[in-house]
Parts: structure tokens; C-alpha cells; sequence
């Protein structure tokens, strides 16, 4: 474990949409912490402040000592929820730990250098598993966890069951998930229209079911001849209002 | 050649709404890289179609390029010189509805600012203000 982060929190009174919406418009974070006893409760944070402590990290599994009017208590980030648009935090879920009992947590998968085949085969590296489960103690927790693939070729590929984790960490994952493959890459042609030739698209096929005098038409209608149908509706209309 | 659908249920479709931000389709989900939409439009295939040729051409064919959004919307037009009237206009090409917050394209497997340059030149070609995401924020 690395540095102390250090997060100042507070409790919060009121809860619900419209007071949470209050809080986010005075750059106050509405937040929840709890435990694995099943008791929570609401608390807030600086949203400015915690978003300067996220900069940086690879993750949000980070092991912080919240500050909480006064107590002291050593808490995980479980979640960090952001708008869509903005970024900007919505909330955040804090899970309170107990440094001697192990726990489960997801942590970032990274790559180590440039496959061999990537560099003198001319494949493409692709990372299929970007994060893995495991248990440890919250003072073993790392940040992020590395897999060397300098010495991948075309084709070949690595399992989760490869990676190399400190003995006080323990992989939950099953072993046999692909990690990382080399793969060749795929050459695709372009295919330009001879000159003079005008592009248009087909249409797809009409999977919907048509009322049995409508299948002429539908049939019609694929081969983008549409207007006849059309012209025969617009002569019954008028011939509708004359009988009025 | 332009995306579309294969099959379709219906040829012609109503317009429908635009409204609201994306939740779903918002975060990166196969690549290191993305592009993020923070307009609402409507995207041609073939605009689709351009974008990812020219990541294509500025990645020289290295790395993994993902394209998100697909064009399942049909959009009727009428002829030129017709009187209004006379039913629907026949389908004239395909759109993908695209809201505030949707990951368009995501890159894998290049440095950041070779990906960084590819998405630019993409988000040029696109009828809509972009930003360039990454996953480690």
C-alpha cells in the first residue's frame, strides 16, 4: 500500500433526490458508508476535494482513513457514480473495513510492454480481461496489477491463472480466462466505386407480416416502388368524399 | 458501403424523441480510448462509415478500432418537384439517434496521442460536439 489518503467527511441530514440536488449545486458530494454488518448511513464530502484525490489513480478500489466528524475509520471506495456528460461526481459509496479481516475487491488489470508479436509480427494486442477479483487483507491492497506480455507472438495467449500476484494476495477469478491475445491483423479493402457509379444503398429485408391484399404491394414496395400504391389511395380518397 | 440493418421489421419509421442523456452505452467498454458525444443528432451511416476510415487510415492499421452506435432509424424523403400528399416518401437513408453522453468510437492497442489524433479527426467529420475519454479519467 502506498501513500495515506486522507478524505474529510460529514454527516448528512436529510436525505432524497431534491436535497441531494441542493447539496451537488454547493459542490457537496452526497455519499453513503457502510459496513459488512449491514448498517449504513449518509454522509457527504467536497466534491472538489475528492475528485483531486481520485486524480491520478488507476482506480476507485482505494483504501482511504476517513475523517468523520471527529472518528477515524479506514474505508474502501466501492463505487463512484458520475453524470454521463459532465463527469462531475454524483456519488460515492464508501465501504468501511476491518484491517484483520480479508476482503474481496476488484482491481485494474494493466499491461506490460510491447508483445513480440505486436512489434516484429505485426499483430494486434488485444486485452480482454481489464479487471480481476481478489482477496486480501486491506493493508496487502495494491493499486493496480501488472502482466508482462513482451514475450506474446501471434496467436498466442495468456489466462488469468498467469498472473504473478504478491503471496498475500489471492485471485478469486477462475484461472482459465483469457487475459490478453495476440491476434493477426486483419487487412481490409477498400472498396472504391468505379467512376460514374452512383452508390445507393438496397433496402433490408421487411421481416413484419402483411395482411394477405397487402403482400402484392409489400413486394412492390422492396423494389422501392412505393408510388404506385400511393396513387391508387389518393384516387379512392377523393372518390369517398363525392359519395358525401 | 454504408451501414444499415439487415432485416427490419417495418421500412418506414416515426421520427420518435431525442430527449434526455445517454445512461446506457456511456462508458467505454472495450477499448483503452473513446469519443463521447455531448450533442444530441441524428448520425448517417455514412458518416459512420467515414470516421472510421479515417481512424483507420491515421492508426496505419495498428490497434483496434470499436464503432458503438449503429444506424437503425430509417429516414423517408420525397422527391424533388412533388406535391404534398400521396403518402409517405420512400426511405432515403439510416440514422443512429444519438444523445449527450454516448461513447461513438473506442480505440485500443496505439499510444494516447496517436489514438488522441485519430478520434479528432473523426470527431471532425461528425455533425456533433465531441471529447476525447479515457479510462483512467
Amino acid at each position: 500500500m502506498g501513500k495515506e489518503i486522507k478524505v474529510v467527511a460529514n454527516k448528512r441530514a436529510k436525505a432524497g433526490t431534491s436535497e441531494a440536488r441542493r447539496l451537488r449545486i454547493q459542490g457537496i458530494v452526497p455519499a453513503v458508508i457502510y459496513n459488512d454488518k449491514a448498517e449504513s448511513s449518509p454522509i457527504q464530502v467536497n466534491g472538489h476535494d475528492f475528485m483531486m484525490l481520485l486524480r491520478g489513480h488507476m482506480n476507485t478500489s482505494l483504501l482511504m482513513t476517513m475523517d468523520l466528524e471527529g472518528a477515524e475509520k479506514k474505508v474502501l471506495v466501492r463505487e463512484v457514480q458520475r453524470h454521463p456528460v459532465s463527469g462531475e461526481l454524483v456519488h460515492v459509496d464508501f465501504f468501511e473495513v476491518s484491517m484483520t479481516k480479508k476482503m474481496r475487491v476488484d482491481l485494474p488489470l494493466r499491461l506490460v510492454g510491447d508483445p513480440v508479436g505486436v512489434t516484429i509480427g505485426g499483430g494486434v494486442l488485444q486485452h480482454l480481461l481489464r479487471s480481476v477479483t481478489v482477496e486480501c487483507l486491506p493493508a496487502d491492497l495494491v493499486e493496480e496489477i501488472t502482466m508482462d506480455v513482451t514475450g506474446m507472438v501471434i496467436g498466442q495467449s495468456r489466462n488469468a491463472g498467469e498472473i504473478i500476484l504478491d503471496p498475500t494476495i489471492t485471485l478469486i477469478t477462475a484461472k482459465d480466462v483469457a487475459v490478453a491475445t495476440v491476434t493477426e491483423q486483419k487487412v481490409e479493402e477498400e472498396v472504391k466505386p468505379a467512376e460514374g457509379e452512383v452508390v445507393t444503398a438496397a433496402e433490408p429485408e421487411v421481416i413484419a407480416k402483411k395482411k394477405e391484399g397487402e403482400e402484392g404491394e409489400a413486394e412492390e414496395g422492396k423494389a422501392g416502388e412505393k408510388k404506385a400504391g400511393g396513387e391508387e389511395k389518393g384516387k379512392k380518397a377523393p372518390s369517398a368524399k363525392e359519395k358525401k | 458501403m454504408a451501414l444499415m440493418p439487415k432485416k427490419v421489421k417495418y421500412r418506414k419509421v416515426q421520427r420518435g424523441n431525442r430527449a434526455g442523456i445517454a445512461y446506457a452505452g456511456s462508458t467505454l467498454a472495450f477499448g483503452e480510448y473513446g469519443l463521447k458525444a455531448l450533442e444530441r443528432t441524428w448520425v448517417r451511416g455514412v458518416v459512420i462509415e467515414a470516421c472510421r476510415v479515417s481512424i483507420n487510415r491515421h492508426m496505419k492499421r495498428k490497434g483496434k478500432v470499436w464503432i458503438r452506435i449503429f444506424p437503425d432509424k430509417p429516414v423517408t424523403k420525397k422527391p424533388l418537384e412533388t406535391r404534398q400528399g400521396k403518402g409517405k416518401g420512400a426511405p432515403e437513408y439510416w440514422v443512429a439517434v444519438v444523445r449527450p453522453g454516448m461513447v461513438l468510437f473506442e480505440v485500443d492497442g496505439v499510444p494516447e496521442p496517436l489514438a488522441k489524433e485519430a478520434l479528432r479527426l473523426a470527431a471532425a467529420k461528425l455533425p456533433l460536439r465531441t471529447k476525447f475519454v479515457t479510462r483512467h479519467g
